[in-house]
C-alpha cells in the first residue's frame, strides 16, 4: 500500500487521505493542478468538506476564493514569466531547462500556499516588502514554526530541483549575481558593519531600532516604480520575496530605480561604497562572516556563532545559497527573512561580478549601539575550564594531574566590614537623656510597708503611760465629779452664739450641718449640746442635713439627747431631717442657687419642702440661722466660702472641736463667721452662760486634770532627753 | 499619656464644676447636678466593692489559710451580715439600725482617738532625745505653753493685767498661724486645680 508524503511536513499519509493527518494540509493529489477550472476545484473541495451541507453563499465564497487562487497559480506558471536571460541578468550561463525545471515544482506550490500564507501577497507590493523587512528586524518566535514548515517544504521541492539539475547537468560554481532588491537592503544592512567605524557613524542615519525599521521603506517605493514600468522583467529572484505572488521586475544595477535607493539609502556619501566593501564572497555566508570579521575581533563572534551549527546542516547545503540563487537555482522563498539562519543569508554585495576586491586589509568593524544592544551576551573572557596539565597541588585534589581547577571562590568573599550598633553618647548628653527620664519618669512608689519592724522601746512606758492617764480620769470623775477650773472670761465668739440664738425667731427654721465623724462626736456632743437645748428651749423648728454619711445619725442622737432634756420641745412636728447631701463643696453650693432642687426630699424619701417647718423657706435667706457642726477644719471652710457669701445677713454659727478652732478662728476674725462654739471648753461656757450645768461641766474637770497631766509627762520627758545622751540619728 | 479619652472627660467634668464656682448659670446646674448623682453612685458601688473585698478578699482568705487571730474575722463577717440583714429589713432610718450603728461605730472610733492621745502623748517624751536643736526646743515650749493655756489653770489671770495681756495675746497666736496654713492651703489648691486641668496630674489615672 502507498502511501502519500505530506509536502508540507514530510510524515506518510495513507493513500487514500485527502488531507494530511498532521497538518490538515492537502496532499498532493487532492492539491489543485494548472489545467483544473474553478468548478473542478470547487467541487474537489465539496468533495473534502462536503460541499453537500454548505449553503449556496459559502459555496459562492469558496468558488470565488478558487478562481482567484487559479488565477494567482496561472500567473506564476511559466509561460507568463519572462525568459530566464531577459530576468536574471547576470544568470546568462544558466540553461533555460534547468531553471524551469525548478520553477515548476515551485509553481505549483505557490497555489498551495496556505490562505494566511497567501494573504501576505495581497497587499500591495511595497506593503508586502516592507512586512517583510520589519520581520527581518523583529523577528517573532511564532514565526519560526511556519518558516520551518517552510523551509522542509522547499527542501523537498530543492531534492526534486537537484533530481532534475543531475539529469541536465551538475550545477556549476556560479559567479555573484546581482541580488535582488530587497536582498539589497540586507546587503546595505551588512555593508554598515563592513565599514570602518568613522564611516558607519557618518553613513548610519540613526543607531535606534526605530530607525532601521523605517529604513526598509525605500525598497517598497521601489518596487511600486518597478510594478509600474511596463518594460521590466522578472527574475527568478524576486520570486524570493514576493509573498503575493504577484510579478515584478528585477532591477538590474544601473537601474534608476536601484540608483535612486542607493542614494537614499547612503545619503551620506551619495553612491554606493563599492571600495570598502570587502572582496566578492563565493563561498558560504560563514566564510564571509570569518573574513569579514577576523576571530579576535570579540564583536562579531556571536554572529559567526549563529551561524556555524546552521551551516552544517545537509538541507542547508543543499540549498544554494543567497549569491547563487539569482544565477542558477531558484532560491527558497523566505530564506531572507528566516530568522534563524539569517547569518547564513547574509546577502552579498551588490556589485558586477567583474569586481575585483581591493586587497586590504579589513578594518575591524564597529557595531552600531542598537546592535550592541541586541547582542544576547557579553562577549567577556570566561574563566577557562579545560583542565590544566598541571597537578594540583592542595586542597583534595592534591597530586591529581590535569584535575578540573575550580573557581577561586575564596577570592570572591570578603570579610564583612564591621557596624557596630552603639550609639557613641557622650557624657552630656547622657546626663540630659537621665534627666528627661527622671522627669517623664513616674514618681516613685511608697516604700514597701513590710519592712522589718524594729524593736518596739518603751513598751511598757506606753502602758504605764496609758494606766496613769486612765487613773487620771476616772478618779476625778470618781472622786470630784463636776469640779473644774472655769475661765472668768467667755470667749467672745461663744458669747456671740448665745446672744445670736438668743435673738432668733422661732417661725424661721434654723439649718444645721452636722458635718462630723463617729470619732468626734463625744467631743462635738459636749461641744453642741447646750446651743441645740438652748434651741429646743426657744422652740426654734431645725431642719437638718449632713454632707457625710453618718452625720445625719449622729446628728439625730444628739436631738434625742436633748429632747430628753427639754421635754416642752417636740422633735416630731419641729425637726425635719434632709439627711445625706453629697458632693461635699459642690453640694454645699448647690444650696445657694435652689435650695428646694437641692434637697428635694427628706430622710425617709418624703417631699421635705411640705413640711410645715420649712414650708415657707425658699432660700437660705429664709432661714433663722445656720449653725455648722463639724471637726474639720476643712469642711467648715467650705460652708463659709460657698454658702457664707448668700447667706445675706442670716448669721453663720460655727460648732467645732478643739483641733480645729484654731483654724476657723481667722474667719470669726474677719466677721465672715457670727460665733463660734469650740471644743468641750466652748460647750462648758456656753452652758455657763446658759446657768444649766450639763455634760461639759462635769467632764471638763477630767479633761482639764488629764492635760495637765500629759504636760506634766511632757516636761519631765523633755528634761529627761536633754540630760539623756542624744540617741544615734538624731538631727541636732 | 496612658489614657487621653480619661483625660479628656476629666478635663471636661472638671471644667464644668469649676465654672459652677464663679457662676449660678442655670444651665450649669442643669448639668452639675447629674453629675454629681453619678458620682454619689459610683462612690456608692465603689464602697460597696471595698467591704466585698474586706469581707470575702480579706478576711475570709484569712479563715481558709487559718491564719492567725481567725476570731476577729469571725467577728467582722458576723458583724457586716447582722448588719447588712438589719439595714435591708428595717431601713437605715429606723431607730434600732441607728443605736446599732452608733453604739458600735462611736465607741470604736472613739478609741481609735485614746490610742492617738497616748501615743502623742509617749511621743512627747521621746521629742527632744531625736529633735534636740533650737527648733525643737522651740516646739517643746510652745506645746507646754498651750497645754497649760487650753488646761484652763489660767483662768486667775484675770485678776492679774500683765497675765491675762499675756494669755489674751497667747490665744491670738494660733490665729496667726491658722492664717498662715490657709494661704498656703490657697495656693496650694489652686496650683494643684490648674495642674489637674492641663492634665499635667492625672489622679483619675491611678
Amino acid at each position: 500500500m502507498t502511501e502519500k508524503i505530506c509536502p508540507v511536513c514530510n510524515r506518510p499519509n495513507i493513500s487514500t487521505a485527502k488531507r494530511c493527518w498532521y497538518c490538515q494540509s492537502l496532499l498532493e493529489d487532492e492539491q489543485a493542478e494548472p489545467g483544473m477550472t474553478a468548478e473542478d476545484l470547487a467541487g474537489k473541495e465539496a468533495e473534502v468538506t462536503g460541499s453537500n451541507e454548505v449553503p449556496e453563499w459559502l459555496a459562492r465564497v469558496r468558488q470565488r476564493k478558487a478562481i482567484e487562487e487559479m488565477q494567482q497559480t496561472r500567473s506564476l506558471s511559466p509561460e507568463s514569466l519572462p525568459p530566464a536571460e531577459e530576468s536574471g541578468g547576470q544568470s546568462g550561463n544558466q540553461p533555460d531547462n534547468q531553471e524551469k525545471a525548478s520553477r515548476e515544482p515551485e509553481k505549483a506550490e505557490a497555489s498551495q500556499l496556505p490562505e494566511w500564507l497567501q494573504g501576505l501577497g495581497t497587499p500591495p507590493p511595497s506593503e508586502g516588502v516592507t512586512k517583510s523587512l520589519q520581520m527581518e528586524s523583529t523577528p517573532e518566535p511564532e514565526n519560526f514554526s511556519w518558516l520551518e514548515k517552510l523551509k522542509s517544504w522547499k527542501a523537498r521541492d530543492e531534492e526534486d530541483a537537484d533530481t532534475g539539475s543531475e539529469q541536465s547537468e551538475p550545477p556549476a560554481p556560479q559567479p555573484p549575481a546581482a541580488q535582488p532588491t530587497v536582498e539589497g537592503s540586507n546587503e546595505e544592512w551588512l555593508a554598515e558593519f563592513l565599514t570602518p567605524a568613522e564611516e558607519s557613524r557618518e553613513e548610519t542615519p540613526s543607531s535606534d531600532l526605530e530607525t532601521r525599521v523605517e529604513t526598509p521603506a525605500m525598497p517598497a517605493e521601489i518596487a511600486e516604480e518597478k510594478s509600474l514600468q511596463p518594460g521590466s522583467e522578472k527574475g527568478p529572484e524576486d520570486e524570493t520575496y514576493d509573498f503575493s505572488g504577484e510579478e515584478h521586475p528585477p532591477l538590474e544595477e544601473g537601474h534608476p530605480v536601484v540608483t535612486q535607493f542607493l542614494d537614499a539609502e547612503f545619503s551620506g556619501s551619495g553612491s554606493l561604497p563599492q571600495p570598502e566593501l570587502p572582496s566578492v564572497p563565493t563561498e558560504e555566508p560563514s566564510d564571509i562572516l570569518k573574513e569579514v570579521a577576523p576571530t579576535d575581533n570579540a564583536d562579531l563572534d556571536w554572529l559567526t556563532h549563529y551561524q556555524e551549527p546552521e551551516a552544517e546542516e545537509p538541507e542547508e547545503k543543499a540549498l544554494p545559497s543567497a549569491s547563487q540563487a539569482g544565477t542558477t537555482q531558484p532560491s527558497a522563498p523566505f530564506l531572507g527573512v528566516q530568522p534563524s539562519d539569517w547569518g547564513e543569508s547574509i546577502p552579498e554585495p551588490d556589485i558586477e561580478p567583474d569586481f575585483e576586491a581591493p586587497e586590504e586589509e579589513v578594518e575591524p568593524a564597529v557595531l552600531p549601539a542598537w546592535m550592541q544592544g541586541l547582542r544576547p551576551i557579553e562577549t567577556k573572557p570566561q574563566p577557562s575550564s579545560v583542565p590544566s596539565e598541571e597537578t594540583v597541588r592542595e586542597g583534595p585534589l592534591a597530586g591529581i594531574e590535569g584535575a578540573l581547577v575550580g573557581a577561586n571562590l575564596g577570592a570572591a568573599f570578603e570579610k564583612p566590614a564591621m557596624y557596630t550598633n552603639k550609639v557613641q553618647v557622650t557624657d552630656r548628653q547622657s546626663l540630659r537623656a537621665e534627666l528627661l527620664q527622671n522627669l517623664l519618669s513616674e514618681p516613685g512608689e511608697a516604700k514597701n510597708a513590710e519592712e522589718p519592724r524594729r524593736p518596739v522601746r518603751g513598751k511598757w512606758l506606753k502602758r504605764v503611760m496609758s494606766l496613769v492617764m486612765l487613773v487620771i480620769v476616772f478618779a476625778v470623775l470618781i472622786l470630784a465629779p463636776g469640779t473644774s477650773l472655769l475661765p472668768v472670761l467667755f470667749p467672745p465668739e461663744t458669747a456671740n452664739a448665745y446672744r445670736l440664738v438668743n435673738e432668733l425667731s422661732s417661725d424661721r427654721p434654723v439649718l444645721i450641718a452636722a458635718d462630723f465623724e463617729a470619732g468626734l462626736s463625744g467631743e462635738m456632743g459636749f461641744a453642741a449640746q447646750s446651743m441645740l437645748e438652748h434651741l429646743m428651749l426657744r422652740n426654734i423648728p431645725l431642719a437638718v442635713l449632713s454632707t457625710n454619711s453618718v452625720g445625719s445619725t449622729l446628728m439625730d442622737q444628739m436631738l434625742a439627747n436633748s429632747q430628753g432634756l427639754v421635754s416642752s420641745y417636740d422633735a416630731s412636728t419641729r425637726v425635719v431631717n434632709f439627711g445625706y447631701l453629697a458632693g461635699a463643696s459642690i453640694g454645699m453650693q448647690s444650696l445657694t442657687s435652689d435650695l428646694r432642687t437641692a434637697l428635694p426630699y427628706d430622710r425617709n424619701l418624703v417631699q421635705a419642702w411640705t413640711h410645715p417647718v420649712v414650708q415657707n423657706v425658699y432660700s437660705l435667706v429664709d432661714l433663722g440661722a445656720l449653725v455648722v457642726v463639724t471637726d474639720d477644719a476643712d469642711t467648715g471652710r467650705y460652708w463659709i466660702e460657698q454658702v457664707q457669701p448668700a447667706l445675706n445677713g442670716v448669721p453663720l454659727i460655727l460648732v467645732t472641736s478643739a483641733q480645729a478652732a484654731p483654724m476657723l478662728q481667722p474667719y470669726y476674725a474677719s466677721g465672715q463667721v457670727s460665733a463660734v462654739v469650740s471644743g468641750i471648753s466652748g460647750g462648758s461656757a456656753y452652758e455657763q452662760m446658759m446657768k444649766l450645768p450639763g455634760n461639759s461641766s462635769y467632764f471638763f474637770g477630767a479633761y482639764q486634770v488629764l492635760v495637765l497631766a500629759v504636760a506634766a509627762l511632757f516636761l519631765v520627758g523633755g528634761l529627761i532627753s536633754l540630760v539623756k545622751p542624744a540617741e544615734r540619728g538624731s538631727k541636732g | 499619656m496612658k489614657s487621653p479619652i480619661a483625660a479628656f472627660i476629666g478635663f471636661l467634668v472638671g471644667a464644668i464644676v469649676l465654672a459652677g464656682y464663679f457662676t449660678n448659670s442655670p444651665l450649669l446646674a442643669s448639668i452639675r447636678n447629674p453629675i454629681l448623682d453619678w458620682t454619689v453612685i459610683l462612690a456608692g458601688v465603689a464602697g460597696l466593692i471595698a467591704i466585698l473585698n474586706l469581707v470575702f478578699g480579706v478576711h475570709m482568705k484569712r479563715i481558709r489559710d487559718k491564719a492567725p487571730r481567725q476570731a476577729f474575722s469571725y467577728i467582722l463577717i458576723l458583724s457586716f451580715v447582722v448588719v447588712l440583714i438589719v439595714g435591708i429589713l428595717a431601713g437605715p432610718t429606723h431607730p434600732v439600725v441607728q443605736k446599732t450603728v452608733t453604739n458600735i461605730q462611736v465607741p470604736v472610733e472613739t478609741s481609735l482617738m485614746a490610742v492617738l492621745a497616748i501615743t502623742l502623748a509617749y511621743a512627747s517624751l521621746r521629742f527632744l532625745q531625736r529633735q534636740r536643736n533650737w527648733m525643737g526646743i522651740t516646739f517643746f515650749i510652745a506645746t507646754l505653753f498651750f497645754f497649760l493655756i487650753n488646761s484652763g489653770v489660767f483662768s486667775f489671770s484675770a485678776d492679774l493685767p500683765v497675765l491675762r495681756t499675756i494669755v489674751s495675746a497667747a490665744h491670738q497666736l494660733p490665729v496667726a498661724g491658722a492664717r498662715g496654713i490657709l494661704l498656703g492651703i490657697a495656693l496650694g489648691s489652686l496650683a494643684t486645680g490648674i495642674r489637674i486641668l492641663i492634665g499635667a496630674d492625672r489622679p483619675y489615672n491611678n
